[in-house]
C-alpha cells in the first residue's frame, strides 16, 4: 500500500497546508492517501492543500506514520492509538473526516465515520438536530405526524446531550439540553 | 434546510455515517427535517445500508414457535438479536401472530425469507409479508385461482424473491389440482404455479412444463442466487428444483448421487453456508433415535448449479434432529431437536449446544437475517395497507 511506482522510498514530500506551513513527508507514509499517490506517479513533490488546516494535516500525518506498512506497530498498538485519535468533538472531527475524505484514506475515513455515528445513534432528534445545525423544516404537526409512523423508535432512553468544544468535553458531557448552542463554543472555522 | 457541516461534508460523506446506524436510530432521524424524511425513503440510501449491513454481517435473528395451549396452537415471534456469543436477547417483546392475521393458524409452517430484510409469514393460504426491522407489515390478498367443483387444489410449495431485472417482489407458490371425491381416490395431480407479483398487487398463473412432484420437508423453499429451491421427486430420486425470480422459468439440480435415492430414512434440509447453497441431510425425525449411527451430513455446493461440485463438507453427530433451520454467524448449524429447542452447532469446533429458547416439537422456525430500511411494497388502494406491530 505504501510504495509508489518508481520512485526512491527514500522520497520526501512536501505537503503545503492552507495555512501556508509546510510538512516534509516520506512519500512511502504519504502514498497511503490515494490522492497523494497519484500526484507522486504524476511526478509531483510539492502538494499543495489548500483546503486542509495545519492543525488538521499534523494529525492525520500522525495517522499515516503510525500506520504506515514499516512502523512495526501492533494491531492493539494502532487501535489504541486509533482510540486515542478520534477523541474530539463531533465538530471537530467533520473536519477530519471531510479532510480523509478529500485524501481518499479509507481506513482514516472509515474510523471517523464510524466513531461519528457511534456517537450520534442513540441521541434524540433535537440533539442531533444541533450537532449538525439543521433547520427544522417541519411544522409541529408534520413533526407529530412522522413521528407517529414509528412510535416505537423514539422509546426509551434518548441522549438528548450536545457535545461541547474537545478542551472540555470531558467535564461537559450530560450536561442537560438547555445548554446554549455548540457554535459558541467552537473555536475551529 | 441543511447547513454548516452537512453541507461542508456533502451527501457522500453524511451517507457513510448513516449506514453504520441501526434501523431504529436511522428511523428516528425521519422527524429531523423533511430533506432528511426524503434521504432516509430514497431506494439509494436503503440499498447503500443493506448492502452495508451485509458486509458487516450484523445478524439478528427471527424466531418464530408455537405453544399449545388447550383448544389451539398460538404461535409467537421472537425477535432477538444475534451478536453474542452466548446466546440471543431480545429486542423488543415477543408478538403473537394473531395480532397480525386472525386467520393465521399454521403452527408448522416455516418463515420465508429473507430477502432484503424482507421475511414471508405464511400457512399456504394467509400470507404476511413484514420487516422486523422497521416493523411493518401487510397482508397479501389471497390467490383467487380455485378450481372445479369436486376438485381440490392444494398448495405443495411456496417461495418468495426479488426479481432484479423488473425490480419487484413475488411471491410463487406450487399448487396441485386434483379431482378429490369423497367415496373414491383422488386424481392424478396436475400442476399449477400461481405467481403473487408485488408490481401489479394481484396474483397471477404462469406456465410451466411437467414439473416434479414436491416433497415437502420442513427446511426447503431456500432463496439463492434470485431462485427459489424446492426437494422434488423424479421417479424414485430427489432433486432439487428451482424458480428463477426473473425468467419465471423451472429446472432442476441434481442432489449428491449417494443420498438421492427416496428412502425415507433421510430428510433433506437447504441452508446457506459461508456463500454456498448446502444440503443437509438428517435422519428422518419420525424413526426412533439412534444415538450412535445417526448422523447428519453437510453437503456444499462449491459451485452453483454444477451438480459436480458438490462436496461432502462434514458428517456430524447432533441427535436428535427435528429438522435444520437456518446457518448463524456463517459456521454455526441450528436445528430444532425432537423435543422442541433450539439447537446450535459450531462446524469449526464442534461444539453443540442446547438453548433456551423452544416451542412445541416441530413448531420452530428461524430466520438469520441483516436488517434494512426497505419499505413493504405497498398495496392497491382496495388491499391492505401496511401496518405497525
Amino acid at each position: 500500500m505504501s510504495s509508489s511506482s518508481s520512485e526512491p522510498e527514500s522520497n520526501i514530500l512536501t505537503l503545503k497546508s492552507a495555512d501556508n506551513d509546510e510538512f516534509q513527508v516520506e512519500a512511502s507514509i504519504a502514498v497511503q492517501s490515494t490522492t497523494i499517490k497519484n500526484m507522486v506517479e504524476d511526478g509531483y513533490t510539492d502538494i499543495p492543500l489548500v483546503n486542509i488546516s495545519s492543525e488538521v494535516l499534523i494529525k492525520i500525518l500522525d495517522y499515516l506514520k503510525k500506520h504506515a506498512e514499516n512502523s512495526g506497530c501492533s494491531e492493539e498498538e494502532l487501535n489504541e492509538f486509533d482510540n486515542e485519535f478520534v477523541k474530539m468533538s463531533i465538530k471537530k472531527m467533520s473536519l477530519f473526516v471531510y479532510a480523509a475524505s478529500f485524501l481518499h484514506i479509507p481506513g482514516l475515513t472509515s474510523l471517523l465515520c464510524q466513531t461519528i455515528a457511534d456517537k450520534i445513534k442513540n441521541k434524540s432528534v433535537n440533539a442531533v438536530r444541533r450537532i449538525f445545525e439543521i433547520i427544522n423544516d417541519y411544522t409541529p404537526e408534520e413533526e407529530a405526524e412522522v413521528r407517529a409512523e414509528h412510535d416505537w423508535a423514539h422509546e426509551g432512553e434518548l441522549d438528548d446531550t450536545v457535545e461541547e468544544d474537545d478542551e472540555v468535553r470531558d467535564e461537559n458531557d450530560g450536561e442537560s439540553d438547555d445548554n446554549e448552542t455548540p457554535d459558541d463554543e467552537t473555536g475551529e472555522n | 434546510m441543511v447547513n454548516g457541516i452537512i453541507k461542508k461534508l456533502g451527501e457522500d460523506l453524511v451517507n457513510n455515517v448513516l449506514v453504520r446506524f441501526p434501523v431504529k436510530s436511522i428511523i428516528r432521524l425521519k422527524c429531523i427535517s423533511k430533506r432528511w424524511y426524503t434521504l432516509i425513503q430514497s431506494t439509494t440510501f436503503i440499498h447503500l445500508h443493506l448492502n452495508y449491513q451485509t458486509t458487516i454481517q450484523h445478524e439478528f435473528i427471527l424466531f418464530k414457535h408455537s405453544i399449545k395451549e388447550p383448544n389451539e396452537f398460538i404461535s409467537i415471534l421472537s425477535f432477538l438479536s444475534g451478536d453474542d456469543d452466548d446466546g440471543f436477547n431480545p429486542l423488543f417483546p415477543d408478538i403473537n401472530v394473531t395480532s397480525m392475521s386472525s386467520n393465521f393458524n399454521a403452527t408448522f409452517y416455516p418463515l420465508l425469507g429473507p430477502c432484503h430484510g424482507l421475511i414471508v409469514l405464511t400457512d399456504l393460504t394467509t400470507i404476511i409479508i413484514f420487516n422486523p426491522a422497521t416493523r411493518n407489515f401487510r397482508l397479501i390478498p389471497p390467490s383467487p385461482f380455485g378450481c372445479p367443483q369436486g376438485f381440490h387444489r392444494s398448495v405443495e410449495g411456496i417461495g418468495f424473491g426479488f426479481d432484479s431485472i423488473s425490480k419487484y417482489y413475488k411471491i410463487v407458490r406450487i399448487c396441485e389440482v386434483f379431482w378429490n371425491p369423497w367415496d373414491d381416490y383422488p386424481g392424478p395431480k396436475e400442476t399449477k404455479i400461481d405467481v403473487y407479483d408485488f408490481s401489479i398487487d394481484c396474483w397471477r398463473e404462469v406456465e410451466h412444463v411437467n414439473l416434479p412432484l414436491i416433497y415437502w420437508v420442513p427446511c426447503a423453499e431456500m432463496l439463492y442466487n434470485e431462485v427459489v429451491h424446492w426437494f422434488a421427486t423424479i421417479d424414485m430420486s430427489m432433486i432439487i428444483l428451482c424458480f428463477d425470480m426473473c425468467t419465471e422459468i423451472f429446472r432442476n439440480i441434481n442432489i449428491p448421487d449417494v443420498c438421492n435415492n427416496l428412502t425415507h430414512k433421510q430428510y433433506y434440509g437447504l441452508v446457506i453456508l459461508r456463500g454456498c447453497l448446502t444440503l443437509i441431510s438428517y435422519p428422518n425425525p419420525i424413526s426412533p433415535t439412534d444415538p450412535i449411527n445417526d448422523k447428519v451430513h453437510v453437503w456444499v455446493m462449491e459451485v452453483y448449479g454444477v451438480s459436480k461440485s458438490w462436496i461432502l463438507q462434514s458428517t456430524i453427530r447432533v441427535v436428535p434432529v427435528e429438522s435444520p433451520l437456518d446457518v448463524w454467524k456463517n459456521s454455526i448449524l441450528l436445528f430444532q431437536s425432537k423435543n422442541g429447542h433450539l439447537i446450535s452447532y459450531d462446524i469449526n469446533s464442534n461444539e453443540e449446544k442446547e438453548h433456551i429458547l423452544h416451542g412445541s416439537p416441530g413448531s420452530l422456525s428461524v430466520i438469520v437475517y441483516q436488517e434494512g430500511l426497505t419499505s413493504i411494497p405497498p398495496g392497491s388502494q382496495n388491499s391492505s395497507k401496511a401496518h405497525n406491530f
